[in-house]
């Protein structure tokens, strides 16, 4: 296969597989993939690097002549809005080493975002965008189970149902991608807090300048791959701390490299194996975390708009860290999503 | 009876366009650079000689940066770029394009033509296309007027006109979708087109398709995108999810468990002994399970 054509349909197929690297540092660089593929109609699966449509062979423009994809205007999409739901079973809901708790898992996501449609910038395609995100995380909806807990204020020791521990986060974000022909480069920013499900009590938040940088590879018409590094620093202020420390005692970085699949078995499932290495690095304790996820998700686009997803994954997690154990994790579960452009 | 002579005289002029002079030759009418003929019979290569026939199935073979232009003789024009291997079939009006880039022109109501390459086929009738192939199967169709029908070996098919363009890559079993291309540069970046001395009989009829495709950008209707592929993509599916959160933040959410003497040495001894009411571990929320505590 030409060089063109397996860069073209990489691109085809990593316009899916990017969100396959599923477990990124947070959801909006998730979105951010997927914004900016949505930006225009889908009128066609392939089109070249500045023409279009692709070579079928080098050389081959010469004698055809160059072809640029003509499109029905659309008036530019501002917004778009995001939906999502999944459930999901965890072994390990506290990241222990021992003594894993297993609980069913609800994680409701909306968010809603002024991204309008890209400008051309520079032979490549500028995507900006700012908005919000708001997402509740809720345990052990399918059973009554209980753990010991100690709760520190006011200092109490009691079983406390697994719902306990919902809680919820807000982000606001502001990024901004550069993407040219099967190159993206991102940088943005996000503000995020964490809430007790209670009354919406703040316990911890963060600001993180993060960055990227996605390259995407076609291996056959039907396969592509993904390589990523995406990079990031936390600004974090936490409520409960160790003794004579600081709330910016969770300040880090992390640093992950990501490698994704994509094989498109028909045009309503695609299946996406993928793999991550993360280095984090805690700069106020000097705990540094390794972690490696290996994930595998079948995607089924039902409309434009609607997509289910059945997944499992599988985290190893060394760190070095007081407070805190290596562990393993295995999650399986499914998801509904529901996005929307106006 | 004067009614049905008429009848059936108008189904005579309705059909007798379709009662089509096969094209099985063509005089090589331009020779640019290196074009040779392959003799079906031997195999030999002789090179292309401008005026002389081609025959079925004698192939031509064009080299890098050649083309060749032949013209039957009820003006039917196949013009041929650079790397390029066909042949005219021994009967009816089929063109086989083995590989590389081809244009061809049928006039009106001689019968049109049939361009195949593997299992893949376009027809066309009295109109103007370009067909690029490549041996491994990859098929592109493009109408440069007119209208014209492409079929795959399956059966499935796409009816294309003036300025659109169809392509299957190598190795592929389906059509891409229809594309819309801006038809004006494709045209004025075209050696088949351009490539010649003189001019395509079927000019006018392009340079009219153009004019309808510039109208209709002129007015805003349609717009050149020259977008690279992935904003011509399938809306991408959502992550999966399974870390809404990083493993770090989510640690301060759900603290990870303490074994007991990790607490004691945070809060002093768990339940009332509390000494550090307004601290935690690595962040938490204020509730720390225990490890092995179930």
């Amino acid at each position: 296969m030409n060089i063109n054509n397996t860069r073209i349909v990489a691109a085809a197929l990593f316009a899916t597989a990017v969100p396959a690297l599923a477990q990124m540092p947070n959801a909006s660089q998730q979105v951010d993939a997927i914004q900016q593929r949505r930006q225009l109609e889908p009128t066609a699966p392939w089109s070249p690097d500045t023409n279009g449509v692709p070579e079928l062979y080098a050389g081959e423009s010469s004698d055809l002549g160059p072809q640029s994809v003509l499109q029905l205007k659309h008036r530019r999409q501002l917004i778009e809005a995001f939906a999502d739901v999944q459930y999901f079973y965890t072994d390990n809901m506290f990241l222990a080493n021992q003594g894993k708790q297993g609980a069913d898992v609800l994680v409701s996501t909306v968010q809603a975002a002024l991204a309008p449609s890209p400008y051309q910038l520079s032979d490549g395609f500028l995507s900006p965008r700012v908005g919000y995100q708001h997402q509740w995380f809720a345990y052990g909806l399918a059973g009554s189970q209980e753990v010991f807990a100690q709760i520190i204020n006011p200092p109490l020791a009691k079983n406390v149902g697994l719902d306990y521990f919902d809680f919820n986060a807000q982000t606001f974000f502001a990024d901004v991608a550069w993407s040219r022909q099967h190159w993206t480069f991102a940088v943005g920013g996000d503000f995020r807090q964490l809430m007790d499900s209670e009354g919406y009590r703040e316990f911890y938040q963060e600001y993180v300048p993060h960055w990227s940088v996605r390259r995407d590879f076609a291996t056959s018409q039907n396969t592509a791959l993904s390589l990523a590094y995406e990079g990031d620093y936390r600004l974090t202020d936490s409520q409960y701390v160790p003794p004579a420390t600081g709330g910016n005692y969770n300040d880090r970085t992390d640093h992950s490299l990501s490698l994704a699949g994509s094989w498109r078995l028909c045009r309503h499932v695609i299946l996406q194996p993928s793999y991550r290495f993360q280095f984090t690095h805690f700069t106020r304790t000097d705990r540094s975390d390794f972690l490696h996820t290996i994930g595998l998700t079948l995607y089924c686009p039902i409309t434009d708009n609607l997509t289910v997803r059945a997944y499992v994954a599988y985290d190893n997690v060394k760190t070095d860290g007081a407070y805190v154990q290596s562990y393993q994790k295995l999650d399986a579960g499914g998801g509904l999503n529901l996005t929307v452009r106006f | 009876m004067k009614k049905s002579f008429l009848s059936t005289a108008l189904l005579i002029g309705l059909t007798l366009p379709l009662i089509a002079a096969p094209l099985t030759e063509s005089t090589f009418t331009e020779i640019v650079k290196d074009v040779k003929v392959v003799a079906s019979a031997d195999r030999s290569a002789q090179p292309a000689q401008l005026n002389n026939l081609l025959k079925a199935p004698d192939r031509v073979r064009t080299g890098p940066d050649s083309r060749a232009e032949l013209t039957s003789a009820d003006k039917t024009i196949t013009r041929v770029g650079a790397n390029t291997v066909f042949a005219y079939s021994d009967s009816g009006r089929t063109v086989n394009l083995e590989q590389g880039n081809l244009l061809f022109h049928a006039p009106k109501g001689l019968g049109g033509g049939t361009i195949k390459s593997g299992g893949a086929a376009a027809a066309v009738l009295g109109t103007t296309l370009i067909v690029s192939a490549t041996p491994a199967g990859g098929f592109k169709v493009i109408l440069l007027e007119g209208k014209g029908k492409v079929t795959l070996p399956n059966g499935q098919s796409v009816t294309l006109t003036a300025g659109q363009e169809v392509l299957v890559l190598p190795g592929g079993t389906k059509f891409s979708s229809v594309l819309d291309i801006n038809l004006n540069k494709l045209v004025e970046g075209s050696l088949l087109v351009n490539g010649f001395s003189h001019e395509l009989s079927s000019l006018p009829l392009i340079a009219a398709a153009i004019q309808a495709q510039d109208s209709h950008l002129k007015s805003g209707k349609s717009v050149d995108t020259g977008l690279p592929p992935e904003f011509f993509l399938p809306p991408a599916p959502p992550g999966n999810g399974l870390t809404g959160l990083d493993p770090g933040t989510y640690q301060t959410a759900v603290h990870p468990p303490l074994s007991i003497a990790q607490f004691e040495s945070l809060h002093g001894p768990p339940v009332g002994g509390n000494q550090n009411a307004s601290l935690g571990g690595t962040g938490g929320r204020g509730v720390i399970t225990f490890q092995n505590s179930k």
